[in-house]
Parts: structure tokens; C-alpha cells; sequence
């Protein structure tokens, strides 16, 4: 009896069961387990995360029963981007403005043109000149911190933000989140 | 004979659900899938309000274990008839406890209609 078509088959089957088990079908993931979890860089998780933990800290600060009106009228100025990364800081004020809107204790200023003028025009026919001021603006930082021990690297990403009362100028509160991210190599999720 | 093997056939169906099956804590608001269920103990509960009107859990979590260990958690909210509410920053968070040490994780919903909470752990080791 000749082994070889016999060892040819089982060789082409453990070929295919080895390539089927590496290529993984697209799929939607919604469960942030299931997220990558990359070492050097922001994951999308991480802003929600980030965002969580500012908006914790600012809701027990109380910093926003300060406004003399409810809800009051708020803007973010500029959250700058200090990670070696290209990134678009909307993605951590985006999750704050709709948290803080939800909350009803503000009401976030538009920075669309279009609306502004009208907006104008409207107090104009009105006969109202004074301008709409915010009561607070929110501003920021993100920083990054990198450090590796023989082949474990690690990263951390701060996220500062402060809250503005700008009838006095003062920050009427500041806030600071970090996520800390170690390991050899990126992780296909966070189930462990 | 035959009400035995039925008995039997029971109480072994009835464990092997218990394996897979989240298991509801004596708080019918905290579910832990079933290897934290036997290695993390759920301490205290506080439910208090901020900002004069949000709902701000704050839950104590016990390692039983002699070694360090990781879970993950999430934290979902509820109005008064029970609709889940929405939240732009809702989604798991892992969190590391020390072997017999505790953890306090805490959400504050942003929504002022939240009126119940749903807080789910799984382990992440």
C-alpha cells in the first residue's frame, strides 16, 4: 500500500484547517470586549472611557449648579492634541456635549455660521444688540506617555479638561482622565 | 425507578444551565457571568444623587481570591418604567483588584430620568 496519497490528504486537510482558522470573517462588533486593544495608540473604546471619567468628575464637582442660569449657555474652545498621534480631538468632546446636553444643565453654543447669522438677524429685527455670551467654556489637553521595559511596552493617555467660568475668568473646575494600555503586542480583545 | 433517572436527569440539567446562565446576586441589579460569581463578592451598594439630580452608583468589589485579578464591568441605566437609556460614554471597563483586596467602580448617569441601574461583570483574566 503507498502512504503517499494517504499523507497528501491528510497534509491538504491540516493545510486548510490552519488557513481557515487564521482568516476570520468580517463581522460588526458591538461589544467592547471584542474591541481591539492596541498598545500605542487611542482605541476607540478609550474615549468612551475617557469621557466616562471626566464627566463622573465633573457632575459630583457640582461646578455646574455655579451658572446663575439654567441651562446654561456653554462652549468648547480647544482641546489640544499633545500625542504623537494625528487625531481628532471631536471624539472625546462629541461624547461630553451630548452626555452634558442630555443632563439638561447646559446648552451648547453652535459653531454653525449659517445659524450664528441668522441667529443675529433675528435680534437685530428684535431690536437686541447684546451678544450671546457663555456662561462656561471647556478647553483641554491630551497627552501621551510612552515607556517599555526589555519587550513590554506601554502607553498612557492623559485627558485633561477644564471647566471655565468666564464672568470671572477662573477654571471652576478641572478634570483628568488616564487610560494605561502595557503589553508585547496588540490584543484581539479584552476578554483575557 | 423511573422518577429517580428523571430526578437525576433534573438536578443535572438544572447544574449544567447554572454553569452557562448569568447568575443574579442577591441584588437583582448586578449579574456576574459564572466564574466571578464563585471568585468576586459584591460588597457594598450606594445609590446616591449628584448634581442635585443624577443617579450615582457606587459598588464595592471583593477579590475572595488569593491572586490578583481582572474584570471587566458595565454599567447600564433604566427610567422609572424600565426603558434602557441611552449614553454616549456606556460600554465595558476593566478594572484590576489585588488578591482579598476591593475595587470601587462607580457610573453617574447623565440622564436625570434614570431611575435604576443594571451593572454586569465578567471575568477579563
Amino acid at each position: 500500500m503507498n502512504p503517499k496519497p494517504l499523507l497528501s490528504v491528510i497534509f491538504s486537510a491540516f493545510a486548510f484547517a490552519s488557513i481557515s482558522g487564521c482568516n476570520q470573517p468580517a463581522r460588526v462588533v458591538t461589544d467592547d470586549r471584542d474591541k481591539i486593544v492596541s498598545i500605542d495608540q487611542i482605541d476607540v473604546q478609550d474615549w468612551s472611557n475617557a469621557a466616562d471619567q471626566v464627566l463622573q468628575q465633573l457632575f459630583a464637582s457640582g461646578a455646574l449648579e455655579t451658572a446663575p442660569m439654567k441651562p446654561a449657555r456653554i462652549e468648547v474652545t480647544r482641546v489640544v492634541n499633545d500625542t504623537a498621534q494625528r487625531i481628532d480631538t471631536d471624539l472625546l468632546t462629541q461624547k461630553i456635549k451630548i452626555a452634558l446636553t442630555q443632563s439638561g444643565k447646559v446648552v451648547f453654543a453652535s459653531s454653525d455660521t449659517r445659524a450664528n447669522e441668522v441667529a443675529d438677524y433675528r435680534d437685530f429685527k428684535a431690536g437686541d444688540d447684546a451678544p450671546r455670551l457663555p456662561f462656561f467654556v471647556i478647553n483641554g489637553k491630551i497627552l501621551e506617555i510612552r515607556s517599555s521595559a526589555g519587550s513590554t511596552k506601554q502607553s498612557s493617555f492623559v485627558f485633561q479638561l477644564n471647566l471655565v467660568n468666564t464672568v470671572e475668568s477662573i477654571d471652576a473646575w478641572s478634570g483628568e482622565a488616564e487610560v494605561t494600555k502595557q503589553g508585547t503586542r496588540n490584543a484581539k480583545n479584552s476578554r483575557g | 425507578m423511573r422518577p429517580v433517572i428523571t430526578r437525576t436527569l433534573l438536578l443535572a440539567s438544572v447544574l449544567l444551565v447554572g454553569c452557562y446562565a448569568n447568575t443574579i446576586t442577591s441584588s437583582q441589579q448586578i449579574r456576574k457571568d459564572g466564574w466571578l460569581a464563585s471568585h468576586a463578592n459584591v460588597r457594598v451598594v450606594r445609590e446616591t444623587k449628584v448634581s442635585d439630580d443624577l443617579l450615582r452608583v457606587d459598588v464595592e468589589v471583593e477579590n475572595t481570591q488569593p491572586f490578583n485579578s481582572r474584570f471587566n464591568y458595565k454599567f447600564e441605566f433604566f427610567d422609572a418604567e424600565g426603558r434602557l437609556l441611552f449614553s454616549p460614554v456606556s460600554g465595558y471597563r476593566q478594572e484590576q483588584v489585588a488578591a482579598g483586596a476591593f475595587s470601587t467602580v462607580t457610573a453617574t448617569a447623565s440622564d436625570p430620568r434614570a431611575a435604576d441601574f443594571r451593572l454586569t461583570l465578567t471575568n477579563a483574566d
